[in-house]
């Protein structure tokens, strides 16, 4: 019997991300770095590693649209997002969870308001949601301070906060910016794990950092960006 | 943010004009403000001076050996009331001729001096008589007479007007000028200090439109309010200029203190375009802005 097949089946047969040939200026006086072929589907975990200027960040940053590449392909959710509207790329980074360093946060905003923001901002119903964003504040060891302004926290509490506010709304996408460097260890291990997990489930996990090793044992893929052409191994 | 009760009445940006500024700008409303009223008045007066000077002439009656003067001049002011393009003569009595001589005569008794009889002649504003037609009428009457028609003065006075006008109207211009230059740059500054929170919004997937909202309802209301309070007291200025000095020379008129509220509504129109361009460019500045 034929198949037929619908679109949403064919979205979520492509890759989360992918990226071809993208050429991005991994900053000022700096050689523009090269992505090849690095694809991500669903159900992925990889750790993006190398030296100062590698590329880290500028990928991580192309990947959460937050800056365009300079040449090359992205693909994201399986189209190219730099040809959609603009409206529609705000939709696409819904589908995304970033933390970015250092973590950017509404300093005026509450803990709770900053976590709930992209829900929020994503027209979800709070009556589904609230209790979501408080169970991740208190698992990241924030639910004693959901009510005090974010600009009231300490580096660690900015970056666990930055962590709930890419987890709550449940990306497609998760990238993350050496998210574990200010975080105490007992809690950089947790949230190690719960990467791990997402990864191994439906959602593509990409996160930079220093420390290979114990990304490889949490079962990441390791990439490491080497200058001057900053090629992915 | 609908339905998310944590967020009511929470600005996600920092309404960051500083009072001080927004102090600034009152005042800056309120000159523009006054200047607009003040150019009105000053631009309905000169009209009233030229338009004045324009509707009226004097006729000097020299009175023959056989009637007095009251009498040539009784006549002249009928003949010259048949003339087209004169609506109303009055012959000056006596009276009112040395009351007009007065000022240059101090206390001489003009008793036994023999002062010229003078008809002034309000003249229609549409089409008004020529000085030569009001002096062939005079002269084929048979009476001796001169018209003046303050032809001398009226260029000059038109001129004095112009000016007025001119100098009105660009003070106007030139606070109005300063008021929106100052509504344009504190605009700017206010979303030039949240640039921080757009991007995170901006990066968080806020709609396109949703920033802008969001930016505009930061900024715009404080400013608008300012520019309020600054007109509201020019114009509770005009009402008072126009209850108090009633009679005593140019006021405004009733509705005139209304045009102060053109200033708000300018300055909310140019804060407008000037947050979005910031607003744009804060945005912009972010590579993987749109």
């Amino acid at each position: 019997m034929p198949r037929t097949l619908r679109r949403a089946d064919l979205a979520d047969a492509a890759p989360v991300a992918r990226v071809a040939g993208a050429a991005v200026e991994a900053g000022r006086g700096t050689t523009p770095g090269r992505f090849v072929g690095l694809t991500l589907p669903r159900g992925s975990f990889h750790f993006l590693t190398g030296g100062p200027g590698s590329g880290k960040t500028t990928l991580l940053r192309t990947l959460a649209l937050a800056r365009r590449p300079d040449a090359g392909d992205v693909e994201l959710f399986g189209g190219d997002p730099w040809a959609s509207t603009p409206a529609q790329r705000a939709r696409l980074r819904r589908r995304i969870g970033v933390v970015e360093r250092p973590a950017q946060l509404i300093d005026r905003l509450t803990v709770f308001q900053n976590a709930a923001l992209p829900l929020a901002l994503a027209g979800e119903s709070p009556a589904d949601r609230r209790a979501d964003v408080t169970e991740m504040l208190e698992w990241l060891g924030l639910g004693a301070v959901a009510d005090r302004p974010a600009g009231t926290l300490d580096a660690a509490g900015r970056q666990a906060l930055a962590v709930a506010r890419a987890l709550a709304p449940r990306p497609e996408l998760i990238l993350m910016d050496e998210p574990l460097l200010d975080l105490a260890p007992d809690l950089a291990e947790r949230v190690l794990t719960l990467l791990a997990a997402l990864g191994a489930g439906q959602a593509a996990v990409v996160l930079a950092g220093r420390d290979p090793a114990r990304a490889r044992k949490a079962g990441a893929r390791v990439l490491t960006l080497t200058r001057p052409d900053g090629e992915a191994r | 943010m609908r339905g998310w009760q944590e967020f009511r009445g929470a600005s996600v940006l920092s309404g960051t004009t500083g009072r001080s500024a927004l102090v600034a700008l009152a005042a800056a409303a309120a000159l523009a403000a006054a200047a607009l009223i003040g150019a009105v008045v000053a631009d309905r007066a000169a009209s009233d001076w030229v338009g004045a000077l324009d509707r009226q002439a004097t006729v000097i009656v020299r009175a023959r050996v056989d009637e007095t003067g009251a009498a040539a001049a009784a006549r002249a002011a009928e003949v010259l009331a048949g003339v087209a393009g004169v609506e109303e003569t009055q012959a000056l009595d006596r009276a009112t001729a040395e009351a007009l001589v007065r000022p240059w005569t101090g206390e001489v008794d003009l008793e036994d001096v023999p002062l010229p009889m003078l008809v002034t002649v309000d003249l229609d504003a549409a089409a008004p008589a020529s000085r030569i037609s009001l002096g062939r009428a005079l002269a084929e009457a048979g009476l001796d007479a001169e018209v003046d028609d303050d032809a001398v003065w009226r260029d000059q006075a038109r001129r004095a007007a112009a000016g007025v006008r001119i100098a009105a109207a660009a003070l106007a211009l030139i606070a109005l000028a300063a008021a929106l230059a100052l509504a344009w740059a504190q605009a700017a500054a206010a979303v030039g200090a949240s640039a921080r929170d757009l991007t995170v919004l901006h990066r968080l997937g806020a709609d396109p439109g949703h920033a802008t909202r969001t930016a505009l309802k930061a900024v715009l209301p404080s400013l608008f309010a300012a520019a309020g309070v600054g007109a509201t007291v020019a114009a509770v200025a005009g009402i008072a200029w126009r209850l108090l000095a009633a009679g005593q020379g140019p006021t405004p008129g009733w509705g005139d203190p209304a045009l102060a509220l053109m200033i708000p509504v300018a300055i909310a129109a140019v804060a407008t375009l000037s947050a979005l361009r910031a607003l744009r460019e804060t945005l912009g500045a972010d590579p993987g802005h749109g």
